[in-house]
């Protein structure tokens, strides 16, 4: 979930009146989100990432200011005065075919500081981070307005020369993807083709989409008009984003005017305030919150949630705000009313039970078995079902099995993990070769789950297996045990002489339950203990349980 | 009680006050073993000492080696009485000089031309000495300064400034009593009493006629190596019953699985970067699972094409992952009970249903964090559930583990409105998330929450372990912890 660090005074000057740090904080806790650290002068707040609209000082403030019923604001619309396109972008066909997509608006006659200027630019990089996944799927780019043409084109180019932003020389797009931290970081978002989305006028480039913007068309909070355009290959999003922003713009206090985008068969006219009208029956909402609002107060409700509402018979109408991106249908309405009602505020209701509860079939065979154990003296322990090929096999004195009949995992974090266990004494092994200063006998025990792939599937199942590590122990003891544990368990078994790797050659046997195969046990042979670091003499058993 | 301390307490029983001389000839002990039994009784109380002041002596190296033969001045004198010729410079040995240097003190000797001679004195000198002969009796004599005569005192005092012997004030032990817990104790200790109690002892009854010995309960005793099940698999449990007792049924699902199920299924966009191999473990072996329930396949896709407006692959959905969370064992018990409710099947309203396992996160292995760990899912399928459901039923489970908790809105792409369930660690203390739940979303199940909904939260054991157990510092310590960790766990 994505952390914004805000300055507190901007934040407090947007929503225009004197709230106390503890009040801030539990609002914002009320609304769905944590501070996660706080100070005089900023403070970083979690917002979760469905709530792209509220990754700024400005959105987080529109929605505390709805929600304390302070200075309300629903609509959003373009500048009266002129509502034909301010500037057009045509978009080439060789952008058009590789799928992207672009919007924007213009900004005028905008009063910009340090503080609002890092905000939004802040807000586009978290945006474009997030949402845009790392600007592979939407970017936006900020421009000083006044020295752009009105005519600008969106095209897939060959390698070209431009000054890049904070930049003082010419430089070829191939150079700043390859030599530039920006490139680096970004360069995957590049089309395949090998050629470079380009935003240029009759000047020359605009921005290398989605690295950089030029130099010529830098913002300084000294900048009046602006033009913002967004790019990606989710026309949704962009769109999305585009009435985000433009909002976030309109309450910083700016004259937003739209632009055209022109691809070959269609003009569209962006920003698009126009929105959903969703209607949800009053009853519905009570039913699913479990909670009474009435006619009277669903309106108010609403409101403090962001949404112009109106009553419709027994229905209400919500308006959704043009900056929410993430409304889909009623559901998400019916969560920002549960929101605005306060979720400390809900009292519970019991819901009948009607049968008894019951725990699994295998619950009580595994406890019984698990109180055996430790009825026998063995201490139960726990590991992680993933481990290495490096444990598993080659330290049990076993050859990495040919035909890889185990889960194997891509891409691990940890270098030392590779593939998910096939048997449990690996894993007890382990535990007793980190208790070396531990009181003799050491006798623990594992169950629990181990993994393997059979006939290409994957088989989850449950083994039982325990070690004894004593000066004294020998092929007797562990077959005692294990016998003692399968009578009382009930399965029908017999022993029978086996060899296998890990065990010494002789001391070693195969417990066979109903007629299969389903078990070892035996003791456990020098090199595994030498692998280990296990000095003292060692018996083991497993058995699959089911 | 030792046999030697039973002797000494019965000879004390018959001699009311004792000193440690009389007590040392009638016990016939060594001093050494006399003085272990009196230490120990006394430290039982069941003696009463007092002590005296005494001057002890002991010998120096120096007086050590002279009291073995005999002063160095006797030596000197010995040689000259027997004739023999010493030079002055001949005497090159410290013992030598020192020699000459006391006899001159003495006034045995005189030096003329560098020759030592006697006088007369010297000649009448008897070697060895008296002084050589009490030295030697120190080596010896035990040492109470009293039973020296006056001349003997002088040689002491006169070794003493040689710094051939160290005079030391001490106390010692003077007159012996018994006290009063030492004349019950020797009633019990008789030679009647019984120490280990046997079988003949019981079937003879011969114990009625004798008494039991006493054991010192403040006697420090090893420690007994226990065996214990595991403190996490207890809280598991412990989760286990607590949900069957509220009327939950256990169930139970794979952990391999195709993304369909842990991520598609739940209407987890196929971009969102929690699907990535960053977060999650994908496999390589096996790389693809098949999703055999078609039709699901397809209304999946649907919702998620309409919903998300981006392209949905199939292939991503049956890449192979290790489940992420055990919402997708609910998740096919959901689509299970549509299928039978949609085919018009009787079905008993409300599920209750409950599971616990593992899930895992592409983390990387370090004192924070765990790769896998446990998480436990909840559902509850009926009609018009609703909110306030949700909160109690968590608010009950929780409050069985003595735990208060708190409802905060929160996002998880299948559930709508979602809510965060965090605990308050101890009394007014800091709250920690340990849980999400909701309303599952009729894009997950397929149907108008009007007709059915469901009511869903995943909620994190290890974090409870944390809450609950003051002894577990950290939630990778359950599983890397040795034998000394496991054998000593707290119960609570």
């Amino acid at each position: 979930m994505p952390n914004i660090t805000i300055n507190r005074e901007y934040l407090l000057k947007l929503i225009g009146k004197k709230i106390e740090e503890k009040n801030l904080e539990e609002i914002i806790y009320k609304l769905g989100f944590e501070v996660e650290r706080s100070d005089l002068n900023e403070l970083t707040v979690e917002i979760t990432s469905n709530r792209p609209d509220l990754f700024s000082a400005v959105g987080l403030a529109r929605a505390i200011r709805n929600f304390q019923h302070i200075n309300k604001t629903f609509n959003y619309s373009l500048h009266k005065k002129n509502l034909s396109s301010a500037l057009t972008i045509s978009v080439d066909k060789t952008a058009e075919k590789s799928g992207l997509f672009i919007s924007g608006f213009v900004i005028k006659n905008i009063l910009l500081t340090d503080v609002s200027l890092a905000d939004i630019f802040n807000f586009s990089e978290k945006l474009s981070d997030t949402l845009g996944r790392m600007r592979k799927k939407m970017s936006i780019g900020i421009h000083n307005l006044d020295v752009i043409d009105k005519d600008i084109v969106f095209i897939l180019s060959e390698d070209e020369k431009f000054i890049p932003l904070r930049d003082n020389s010419q430089r070829l797009y191939s150079d700043v993807v390859d030599n530039t931290e920006k490139g680096k970081l970004y360069r995957t978002a590049l089309p395949k083709s090998g050629l470079y989305p380009i935003l240029k006028d009759s000047k020359g480039t605009l921005a290398l989409v989605p690295i950089i913007n030029s130099e010529r068309t830098k913002v300084t909070p000294s900048t009046k008009n602006l033009f913002i355009e967004v790019t990606g290959t989710s026309s949704d999003l962009v769109e999305k984003i585009t009435n985000i922003l433009a909002t976030t713009f309109i309450d910083i206090g700016g004259d937003i005017f739209g632009i055209d985008v022109k691809y070959t068969k269609k003009t569209k006219r962006y920003p698009d305030f126009d929105t959903n009208n969703i209607l949800i029956p009053l009853l519905q909402i009570e039913l699913e919150l479990g909670i009474e609002i009435g006619f009277n107060n669903i309106i108010s409700l609403a409101n403090k949630a962001g949404y112009e509402a109106a009553l419709l018979g027994k229905k209400i109408r919500f308006k959704v705000p043009s900056y929410r991106a993430d409304i889909i249908n009623e559901q998400d309405i019916i969560e920002d009313i549960c929101i605005a009602y306060g979720y400390d505020y809900i009292s519970p209701i019991p819901v009948p039970s009607i049968l008894p509860g019951a725990l699994s079939k295998n619950h009580e065979l595994f406890e019984g078995l698990s109180y055996a154990m430790v009825g026998a003296g063995f201490t139960e322990s726990m590991s992680t079902y993933l481990t290495n090929e490096q444990r598993n096999f080659l330290m049990m004195n076993l050859d990495i099995p040919q035909k890889t009949d185990f889960i194997k995992l891509k891409d691990a974090k940890s270098s030392n993990l590779s593939i998910a266990r096939t048997w449990l004494i690996p894993s007890i092994l382990n535990v007793i070769s980190i208790s070396k200063h531990d009181k003799m006998p050491q006798k623990v025990f594992e169950l629990d789950m181990v993994f393997k792939i059979y006939d290409n599937k994957p088989i989850e199942s449950y083994h039982l297996a325990g070690i004894c590590t004593n000066s004294v122990s020998n092929f007797n003891d562990i077959k005692s045990i294990v016998e003692s544990i399968l009578s009382v368990s009930g399965f029908s078994f017999s022993i029978k002489e086996t060899s296998h790797k890990s065990f010494i050659d002789g001391r070693c046997a195969a417990i066979i339950i109903d007629g299969i195969e389903l078990g070892i046990m035996g003791e456990l042979h020098p090199i595994v203990l030498s692998n280990f670091g296990i000095e003292e003499p060692s018996i083991g058993f497993e058995i699959e349980l089911l | 009680m030792h046999k030697y301390e039973l002797l000494v307490l019965n000879i004390l029983k018959k001699h009311s006050s004792i000193t440690f001389s009389e007590l040392e000839k009638k016990s016939g002990l060594g001093k050494d073993e006399l003085l272990w039994s009196i230490e120990n009784l006394s430290n039982l109380s069941l003696l009463d000492l007092t002590y005296k002041k005494n001057n002890s002596i002991t010998l120096s190296q120096e007086g050590m080696s002279y009291s073995k033969s005999m002063l160095p001045e006797d030596e000197i004198i010995n040689t000259l009485q027997s004739g023999k010729e010493i030079k002055a410079s001949q005497l090159l040995l410290d013992k030598e000089r020192i020699g000459m240097q006391w006899c001159i003190k003495k006034g045995l000797i005189i030096i003329k031309n560098g020759i030592l001679s006697l006088t007369k004195k010297g000649e009448e000198y008897s070697v060895p000495s008296a002084e050589s002969i009490f030295l030697s009796t120190l080596h010896k004599k035990s040492n109470s300064t009293e039973s020296f005569s006056s001349k003997e005192l002088s040689y002491i005092s006169e070794f003493s400034s040689r710094k051939l012997i160290e005079v030391k004030d001490k106390n010692i032990i003077d007159i012996i009593k018994i006290s009063k817990k030492g004349a019950e104790a020797i009633i019990e200790e008789s030679e009647n009493s019984i120490d280990q109690i046997d079988r003949e002892l019981i079937v003879s009854k011969s114990w009625e006629s004798k008494k039991f010995k006493k054991y010192d309960v403040s006697i420090p005793v090893q420690q007994q190596i226990l065996s214990m099940r595991h403190p996490l698999r207890l809280l598991l449990n412990d989760v286990k019953n607590t949900f069957s007792r509220l009327g939950f049924t256990e169930i139970s699902g794979p952990i391999i699985e195709p993304s369909f199920w842990v991520f598609d299924s739940l209407f987890v966009p196929q971009d969102h970067p929690a699907r990535e191999a960053q977060d999650t473990f994908h496999l390589s072996n096996p790389s693809k699972l098949p999703i055999n329930d078609k039709e699901h396949l397809k209304s999946i896709m649907k919702s998620h094409t309409d919903s998300w407006k981006i392209k949905w692959s199939q292939e991503e959905a049956e890449s192979a992952v290790l489940r992420t969370q055990m919402t997708s064992v609910s998740v096919h018990y959901i689509r299970e009970f549509m299928k039978k409710y949609l085919s018009g099947e009787e079905v008993a309203l409300p599920q209750k249903l409950f599971t616990v396992g593992r899930v895992f996160r592409n983390e990387n292995l370090d004192y924070k964090h765990l790769t896998d760990f446990y998480q436990c899912d909840g559902i509850i399928i009926g009609k018009n559930l609703t909110m306030a459901n949700l909160f109690d039923t968590l608010t009950n489970f929780y409050k069985s583990f003595g735990v208060k908790i708190r409802f905060k809105p929160a996002y998880f792409p299948f559930v709508e409105p979602g809510a965060e369930i965090f605990a308050q660690i101890g009394e007014n203390g800091n709250w920690l998330e340990i849980g999400g739940s909701g309303i599952i979303r009729r894009e997950v199940t397929g149907i108008s929450r009007r007709k059915i909904n469901v009511l869903a939260w995943g909620l994190g054991i290890e974090r409870m372990l944390l809450i609950n157990n003051d002894g577990i510092k950290s939630v990778v310590e359950p599983y890397n912890s040795g034998l000394s960790w496991l054998r000593t766990r707290k119960l609570r």
